[in-house]
């Protein structure tokens, strides 16, 4: 009832040359609309593969066990490519992280924009006109804070920064006006001056446009200065989700304090840790447990004994025996 | 080792068909060959065609121009001649150009270009800009002019094509070498004071021959193709030699009426370079896999 | 800007190695070369001639006198005296390459059209059915001599199912048009003359044919892997997100991107369709460059073949140097330095 997008239990494995790995473990949440979810995690937790398997970009090795991600009351799962198709860009729009790789280095940047809007026309079934379309990809542009846009829309890509062509995208997000925007690590690519930049550009544009987002961040801070709710990702579970600053404030998951206690980080790596993986038996994780125990301060006995359920604690889910023994 | 690239080789169809062609190719004219030059030697021309249906040289008028049969499994040509036997007796020539070719080729491309990639900045800028002016030259006119200058022989026409086919070892074997250069025991060596020549005989060559060698090995079917339009012009072994492309020239007046004097020598080249390339095709799966 | 810059670079570059090519050649003519006045002077001349076209084309001078004798002559296009044709060269040439380029004009829109699409549809059927095909395909049709595929389509169409003329570029029995560019084709069209103009086609397609399917195979092969690499590019997959559609996505960004190194290998495909035709010609008595080739070949016309074959590897360098031009063109990211 008014959620915009109730995802339910998703599981999702890539198959390779040296197996089959699992990389999202049962993960739901929900997302209203004008809602920005921030889904913080490092290189390895899922968070990526759970933004293309909303966005329904997964690539061919990439399997989906089980669950269902219900988008304005229709589970995505279910629909053709055709259908899916029809909810491209003006139903869900997906932001990169690489902009130089997003965009078509033959094309202008202005051309690319229009493209866009004659993919809006067409859904909404009104007349495209190139010269209207051109003009509107300039206001868009505008809009994004692009200094001299007429000049910028004749530009190709390679001729802009990376500051400016995620601009572009951002843009190309204003022209097709999604209900729901996931953006994975968009301002991670950029210098950090840039970064605060588009971040704010974001903030604004969600907040006029009244766009649900999922923003997708290795980086605790930038999660909570952009969303409502957050849900911390960790090998392909949601170890902790609820409202932003009380999570920020107030962390319970062991995972979730470390994140914090390494976040005043002053250069962009700082905030990352080593790179979790199943596939390595260093780790010591056999599946059956919860997954942070061989990294957890807090870890006792009982972490063993199975992997923990998601407990209501508060304003939150958690999901930690150190709250409530309950496993799946 | 060798067993390994065997068996992978043998795994796959593509490569099978094309291991199996080569080897009847090169086998046959080994032993052909070997036939031939031991009767020049005792001066038995005879025991060139010991092996063969006919003797490839003896004509007879009444027999001429006989299409395919199971007696003569190619026809026969003008004078009366097994096309077939003429094709067996003509292998070796073809087979030998090709081999003293492609190592003549991958001799002076590596001198040219393992030198460029190696030390870089004016060798590499010389180098290349020989070899580039080379390569300006579509491959069959440069072939051709150097042999009406020099001598319209067999071994002027191997010269030819060495001419011509340097160049892109030249090119291959400096891209090789500017992969190994950043390599750490390439410092190692220098460090131990090796000095460039052993450096480059002990690692560079080594590296570069991997790739080289499915190269060199499609390249083997690549020479017989052109050395068969040399000679179809008339540059190649004079007659009565037999010679594939000569043949297809003599053929020419008498197409297409009998048809088989032309086209059947035209066939078993393509089915040599078709096994060639298959069988580097397969050499270059094999040695990717290997890294 | 970026775009004249580079242009001028190419163009600097391609001088160089017109020069050196030139220079080549005169090396291996006149340096060389074991008895270089004999063989200028042909087969037949007499110890008279010889002698005359020692001092003519100053054989027995210094090295550097002859080189620059040389280059004087060749950039001005002034090959010598045909001893066969007893004619000068540069007319023998004038006469019968514009043939040869109609021909290979003809063979190289028909190489890339076959190419670009074979190579398409390989990729978008990568690893099933229509890819194995298609690279069998490639394989046979690059493996087999021009003069066996000139062979079989002239026996196939011309003399079997008597679709098309077996040989010549028209209808021995029409006159010539006037000649106002040289190219035969094109003059018949000036000069109205559509018996002929029809005709002159019908004779392009069989040695047009046989050069194509000879070369498609380098087209082929890059298109397919252009486009295979295109078609995983997270441009593409923007523009799938964007809702374009898969069709949109793949023939018209991935397609646009891939075309970019077949322009490269065009030049690559002109010199390879130059080559054949030489032996493609001769096959089918079309009167052009590789036809002349053949006869000076045959007779001992040294002064024609070399005349030729400058002709022949200037016109491969600037079709390398247009080319490297048309690739600045399409891509923008080409001219920013070198």
């Amino acid at each position: 009832m008014g959620e915009l997008l109730i995802v339910r239990e998703l599981s999702v494995g890539y198959r390779s040359s040296d197996g089959y790995s699992r990389v999202l473990r049962r993960v739901s949440f929900s997302l209203s609309e004008g809602e920005v979810l921030g889904v913080v995690g490092e290189s390895g937790s899922g968070k990526t593969t759970l933004a293309l398997a909303v966005a329904r970009l997964l690539p061919p090795y990439a399997r989906v066990e089980g669950g269902s991600i219900v988008f304005n009351g229709v589970d995505l799962l279910s629909l053709s490519e055709r259908e899916v198709d029809e909810l491209r860009g003006t139903g869900i729009f997906m932001v990169f992280q690489d902009p130089f790789m997003s965009l078509n280095p033959l094309m202008k940047v202005g051309s690319q924009l229009v493209e866009a809007i004659r993919v809006r026309c067409r859904r909404q079934k009104t007349a495209f006109r190139r010269e209207d379309a051109e003009r509107e990809a300039v206001e868009h542009l505008r809009r994004v804070r692009i200094t001299d846009p007429e000049d910028v829309a004749k530009r190709f890509p390679h001729q802009l920064s990376g500051g400016q062509n995620q601009r572009v995208m951002i843009a190309m997000a204003l022209a097709e006006r999604p209900r729901l925007i996931i953006a994975d690590e968009p301002t991670t690519a950029l210098d950090v001056t840039t970064q605060a930049q588009v971040l704010s550009l974001f903030r604004e544009i969600v907040d006029q446009e009244g766009m649900a987002m999922i923003f997708i961040t290795h980086d605790l801070a930038v999660a909570s200065s952009i969303s409502h709710r957050i849900a911390v990702l960790y090998a392909g579970y949601i170890e902790e989700i609820g409202p932003a600053k009380s999570v920020l404030q107030d962390p319970k998951h062991p995972y979730t304090v470390s994140l914090i206690k390494s976040v005043p980080a002053k250069s962009k790596d700082e905030g990352k840790l080593e790179v979790y993986s199943e596939r390595n038996p260093k780790d010591g994780w056999s599946g059956e447990f919860c997954a942070y125990a061989p990294r957890c301060a807090y870890v006792h006995n009982a972490c063993v004994r199975g992997v923990p359920v998601l407990i209501q604690l508060e304003d939150r889910l958690v999901r930690c025996v150190n709250y409530g023994e309950r496993y799946e | 080792m060798f067993g390994r690239a065997v068996r992978f080789l043998v795994s796959r169809p593509a490569s099978l068909l094309g291991l199996i062609i080569v080897c009847v190719f090169y086998g046959w004219s080994l032993v052909e060959g070997l036939l031939q030059f031991a009767g020049i030697l005792l001066g038995d021309r005879a025991l060139g065609w010991v092996l063969l249906p006919y003797d490839p040289f003896k004509t007879n008028f009444s027999k001429a121009l006989l299409p395919p049969s199971p007696r003569h499994l190619m026809g026969t040509d003008d004078l009366g001649r097994d096309i077939f036997s003429r094709v067996l007796y003509a292998a070796p020539v073809d087979a030998a150009i090709s081999v003293i070719v492609v190592l003549g080729g991958l001799f002076v491309g590596n001198l040219v270009g393992l030198p460029a990639g190696y030390f870089g900045r004016g060798v590499d800028e010389v180098n290349m800009r020989l070899t580039d002016l080379f390569l300006a030259f579509p491959a069959l006119i440069l072939a051709l002019v150097i042999e009406a200058t020099l001598g319209r022989q067999v071994v002027y026409a191997i010269i030819a094509l060495i001419v011509v086919w340097w160049p892109s070892y030249a090119r291959l074997s400096r891209a090789e070498a500017l992969k190994v250069k950043p390599r750490k025991y390439v410092d190692a060596a220098l460090l131990s004071g090796l000095s460039d020549f052993q450096i480059i005989r002990k690692h560079f060559i080594r590296a570069s021959l991997n790739t080289l060698v499915s190269y060199a090995t499609i390249d083997l079917g690549n020479v017989v193709l052109v050395y068969s339009i040399l000679s179809f012009l008339g540059l190649g072994a004079q007659p009565p030699a037999p010679e594939w492309g000569t043949m297809v020239a003599s053929g020419l007046e008498y197409f297409p009426q009998w048809w088989w004097y032309s086209i059947f020598p035209g066939l078993v080249i393509t089915v040599v370079v078709v096994g060639s390339a298959l069988l580097g095709d397969g050499l270059r799966d094999l040695l990717a896999g290997e890294r | 800007m970026g775009f004249v810059s580079y242009a001028i670079r190419r163009a600097v570059s391609s001088v160089i190695i017109i020069i050196g090519a030139v220079v080549l050649t005169f090396i291996l003519t006149h340096v060389v070369a074991p008895h270089p006045a004999s063989i200028w002077a042909g087969p037949h001349a007499s110890k008279a001639v010889v002698e005359a076209i020692t001092y003519e084309y100053h054989l027995n001078q210094p090295v550097l006198v002859q080189l620059y004798y040389y280059l004087i002559d060749t950039f001005s296009f002034n090959f010598g005296v045909s001893p066969f044709f007893k004619q000068p060269v540069s007319s023998l040439i004038a006469t019968y390459f514009p043939r040869t380029i109609e021909l290979v004009v003809v063979a190289m829109i028909l190489t890339v059209l076959i190419g670009v699409y074979t190579g398409a549809f390989a990729a978008a059927h990568q690893e099933r059915a229509g890819d194995y095909s298609v690279r069998a395909l490639y394989l046979i049709s690059w493996s087999m001599p021009p003069y066996l595929v000139a062979l079989l389509l002239q026996f196939a169409l011309a003399y079997h199912l008597k679709l098309l003329p077996p040989s010549q570029l028209a209808n021995p029995a029409l006159s010539v048009p006037k000649r106002v560019t040289g190219f035969p084709t094109l003059d018949a069209l000036i000069d109205g003359d559509y018996a002929f103009f029809y005709s002159s086609l019908r004779h392009l397609v069989l040695p047009a044919f046989t050069l194509a399917f000879i070369s498609f195979g380098i087209v082929t092969r890059i298109m397919r892997s252009s486009m295979l690499e295109a078609m995983s590019a997270e441009y593409v997959r923007t523009a799938i997100m964007k809702g374009v559609g898969r069709r949109r996505a793949i023939y018209v960004h991935a397609f646009k991107n891939s075309l970019i190194p077949v322009v490269t290998v065009i030049a690559l495909t002109f010199s390879y369709l130059i080559a054949g035709s030489v032996v493609v010609e001769e096959v089918f008595s079309y009167e052009g460059m590789g036809y002349l080739i053949t006869q000076a070949l045959f007779n001992y016309d040294y002064p024609t073949l070399v005349g030729s074959t400058i002709v022949i590897t200037l016109s491969v360098i600037l079709i390398n140097f247009a080319s490297d031009l048309v690739y600045g063109a399409i891509d923008p990211r080409v001219r920013v330095g070198e």
